[in-house]
């Protein structure tokens, strides 16, 4: 029964992780975390210090950092609120690669694709009348607005560029003397030409029926719905679940759910970013600092507190030698050893508690936030800083500490039962 | 002898990567090991005698052994060793691999 339930699990991993798309999604947002932490530190540093209310620059000593907050919102605006340019640029590039067309090529089609598609004008309000200006890129059209029209097109547009290129009646043959390169520019015209045109006629047409533009239909259709219905507790624990059970295989699950982890973080966070830039408070629960920082806090499945269950009351000596083993790591969010080494994977005793703890903590961590204990996330940490710092940088308060030894303490309570269990447990190799 | 290890982001297995190399340099075998992410195997075609897979990855083995073709055998860490971080089993493995 074991045999079959993992050989299902591991064909679906496959299937997930085989698939060009969302392969391409994980592997762009991948790329673009850099930038998504330098955008949301300059927002912090905004806050603790150049703020006159809430930062250093309210102590008179202090006063001359004011002048840099214009600079910060600067790094802010030019890295979070083009993400959705980032993504295009990004997905067409790696769309390239993985179809072995001209990359550049690949990554501009999707760029241009996007845009002919999207708003270029802005309404501006001029005492009571609202005025239209046109022939400007709002932030709107570009920024995590434009983040799943960005994914939608960029896949349209590379496919319909990869088939193009592969048709060889529309190929520009050139006399063998000019250099391949430059043939290959001209090769690659036509597939070009004939995306953009497809896409922004299809576009135009849509725009004409509907009065409204393609990008903000996907918005409103799609990004919104699917951000309501996966943020919510019960997405998030649904979330954490599929994750957590693709790893009682032995599968990374929390890279097979990224495709979808991601995007959602992404624009949550830069939601978050803008609120905070404009003086408000944050609203939305779930970033992907929320993800790391608590529902995987030192390993997917809460591991620390079963290392310190088995520290506690294991007399297995082999679980001891393992807790041992896995302690550091799991500080800094590596729980390969314990997995494996345990084993967790395949151990029927441990998967019990294995997956209820990561749900556990997706549900104290949603309540944490969601009833104003903790402020929502506005700072992207990377992962793989230690336990504690991570949530103090990300939540700027100890309470978020305390939310994770709660966390701790919580799933610790749910391993212990079964660390005795297992010591009547014989040795197995 | 190259091994090249590859999992999820090539940091779980880079820890695994320094016990490989202090047990091979103890046993007096000069091997090059090193860890990298599964993306990149490809780029690292021709550079390797051996691909270990952390079992992190195991589902992507096909894949894999599809890239690497006939260069290079592709097999998948056994869980318990890599997480015990049983650097000598794992050499065993890959020397068993190679043929040697």
């Amino acid at each position: 029964m074991m045999e079959k339930f993992t050989e299902k699990l591991t064909d679906a991993a496959a299937v997930f992780e085989n698939n060009k798309h969302l392969m391409v999604i994980k592997n762009a947002f991948v790329g673009i975390m850099g930038f998504i932490i330098v955008g949301s530190f300059a927002t912090l540093f905004n806050a603790i210090l150049c703020s006159t209310t809430t930062g250093l620059a309210r102590f008179s000593a202090f006063s001359w950092l004011a002048n840099l907050s214009g600079m910060f919102s600067t790094i802010n605006n030019a890295a979070m609120n083009i993400l959705a340019i980032m993504i295009a640029v990004l997905m067409g590039f790696l769309y390239g690669k993985k179809n072995k067309v001209n990359e550049i090529t690949s990554a501009m089609v999707c760029l241009v694709s996007f845009l002919c598609v999207s708003p270029m004008f802005t309404e501006v309000k001029v005492g009571e009348v609202v005025q239209t200006v046109g022939k400007v890129l709002p932030f709107s059209s570009i920024n995590a607005e434009g983040l799943f029209a960005a994914m939608l097109i960029s896949i349209l547009a590379s496919e319909m560029f990869y088939r193009l290129t592969k048709v060889e009646k529309i190929k520009i043959k050139m006399p063998p003397q000019v250099p391949k390169n430059i043939a290959n520019t001209f090769n690659d015209l036509i597939p070009v030409a004939l995306t953009i045109l497809v896409i922004a006629g299809v576009g135009e047409g849509i725009r004409a029926v509907t009065g409204t533009y393609v990008t903000n239909i996907i918005y409103k259709l799609v990004q919104i719905p699917l951000q309501k219905v996966i943020t919510t507790p019960v997405g998030i624990v649904v979330m954490t679940f599929v994750s957590l059970l693709f790893w009682s295989v032995g599968v990374h699950g929390n890279q097979l759910i990224a495709s979808v982890r991601s995007p959602l973080g992404a624009s949550a966070l830069a939601t978050n970013i803008a609120l905070v830039e404009a003086g408000m408070a944050a609203t939305e629960v779930y970033t992907g600092a929320m993800w790391t920082v608590f529902i995987t806090m030192t390993g997917s499945g809460i591991t620390l507190s079963l290392i310190l269950a088995i520290l506690a009351f294991s007399k297995r000596e082999d679980y001891r030698a393992i807790a041992k083993l896995g302690f550091v790591p799991g500080i800094f969010g590596v729980n390969e050893p314990i997995i494996f080494g345990l084993p967790i994977v395949l151990n029927p005793l441990m998967l019990v508690p294995f997956i209820f703890s990561g749900c556990l903590a997706a549900g104290v961590s949603y309540f944490a936030i969601a009833s104003g204990f903790l402020p929502c996330n506005y700072v992207a940490t990377p992962w793989g800083l230690p336990l504690f710092v991570n949530a103090f940088i990300a939540y700027g308060t100890w309470k978020a500490i305390l939310v994770q030894i709660i966390i701790l303490a919580l799933c610790f309570l749910v391993y212990a039962p079964f660390v005795k269990a297992a010591n009547h447990m014989k040795e197995t190799e | 002898m190259n091994i090249m290890l590859a999992c999820a982001q090539g940091l779980s297995t880079s820890l695994l990567v320094e016990k490989m190399k202090k047990c091979a340099a103890d046993e007096g075998k000069n091997y090059k090991i090193w860890a990298v992410d599964q993306a990149a195997i490809e780029g690292e075609l021709g550079n390797f005698d051996v691909v270990l897979l952390g079992p992190q990855v195991q589902h992507i083995r096909k894949r894999v052994a599809a890239i690497v073709g006939d260069a290079a055998p592709v097999a998948v860490i056994k869980p318990t060793d890599y997480g015990r971080m049983n650097a000598a089993g794992i050499l065993r493995q890959a020397e068993e691999l190679c043929g040697k």
